[in-house]
C-alpha cells in the first residue's frame, strides 16, 4: 500500500466520520428540540390550568356573593347597593380578562 | 594453487545511498505535491467536524437554558396568578361575610344597622378596599 493509497483511505474514513458525527449531532438536536416543545407545551398547560382553577374558584365565590347580596336586598327592601353592583361588575371584568389570558395559551 | 576467493568490495554504486536519499526526498516532495489537495481536504474535514461539534454544543446548551427558563417562568406565573386570585377571593369572602353579618344582626331591627346605614358602610369599605 503506497502513501497515496493510505491518504485516500484516510480521506474516505474521515468522510464517513464526518457523516456519522453529523447524524449523531442531528439526532441530539432533534431530541433536544422535541424536549423543548414538550416543556413549552407543559408550561402553557400549567399556566392555562392555573387560570382555569382561578376562574372556577371565582365563579363559586361569585355565586355565594350574589346569594348573600340577594338575601340582603330582599330582607331590607333595597333596590340595589351601587357599590356592590360596581364591585360585581369589576369582578366580571377580571373574569373576562382571565378568560382572554387563558385563550392566549392555546 | 589455493582456490580461496577474496571478496573485494566493489566501488560501484558507492554513491548510491546519497542518490537514494535525494531520490527519496524528491519522491516525498512529489507525493506531497500530488496529494496536497487531498491533505487540504482532510484538514478541512477535520476543521468542519470540530466546527459542527462546537456549534451543536452551543445550540444544545441554548435549548437546555430555554427549557429551564420556560419551566421557571411557568412556575413564577402560576405563583403570581394564584396570589392574585387569592387576594380577589379573600376580598370577595370579606364582602360576603359583611353581607351575612348585616343580614344576621340586623334581623333585630333595634340593634342592627338600617339598610341605608349599611349601604353607606359597605360603600366606604369597598372604596377603601380598592
Amino acid at each position: 500500500m503506497t502513501s497515496n493509497d493510505l491518504l485516500l483511505l484516510s480521506k474516505d474514513a474521515l468522510k464517513l466520520c464526518k457523516e456519522k458525527e453529523y447524524n449523531r449531532i442531528a439526532d441530539l438536536i432533534h431530541e433536544s428540540y422535541i424536549e423543548l416543545i414538550k416543556v413549552e407545551s407543559d408550561s402553557r398547560r400549567t399556566k392555562s390550568s392555573t387560570i382555569i382553577r382561578s376562574i372556577q374558584i371565582l365563579d363559586i365565590e361569585m355565586i355565594k356573593l350574589k346569594l348573600e347580596y340577594e338575601q340582603v336586598e330582599k330582607e331590607f327592601n333595597l333596590n340595589s347597593i351601587p357599590a356592590i353592583d360596581q364591585y360585581i361588575d369589576n369582578l366580571k371584568t377580571y373574569r373576562r380578562q382571565l378568560v382572554i389570558e387563558k385563550n392566549r395559551f392555546r | 594453487m589455493s582456490k580461496e576467493i577474496e571478496l573485494v568490495e566493489s566501488s560501484r554504486g558507492k554513491n548510491l545511498p546519497a542518490e537514494n536519499n535525494t531520490n527519496n526526498g524528491n519522491e516525498m516532495e512529489n507525493v506531497l505535491a500530488d496529494n496536497m489537495e487531498n491533505m487540504i481536504e482532510i484538514a478541512k474535514d477535520i476543521v468542519e467536524i470540530k466546527k459542527m461539534q462546537v456549534q451543536s454544543d452551543a445550540v444544545l446548551r441554548k435549548m437546555a437554558e430555554d427549557r429551564k427558563m420556560l419551566l421557571a417562568e411557568a412556575e413564577a406565573y402560576a405563583l403570581r396568578k394564584n396570589t392574585d386570585s387569592k387576594n380577589v377571593v379573600d376580598k370577595m369572602k370579606t364582602v360576603q361575610d359583611l353581607l351575612k353579618d348585616f343580614y344576621t344582626f340586623s334581623k333585630d331591627k333595634n340593634n342592627g344597622l338600617s339598610g341605608e346605614e349599611f349601604v353607606k358602610v359597605i360603600s366606604e369599605l369597598l372604596d377603601k378596599m380598592d
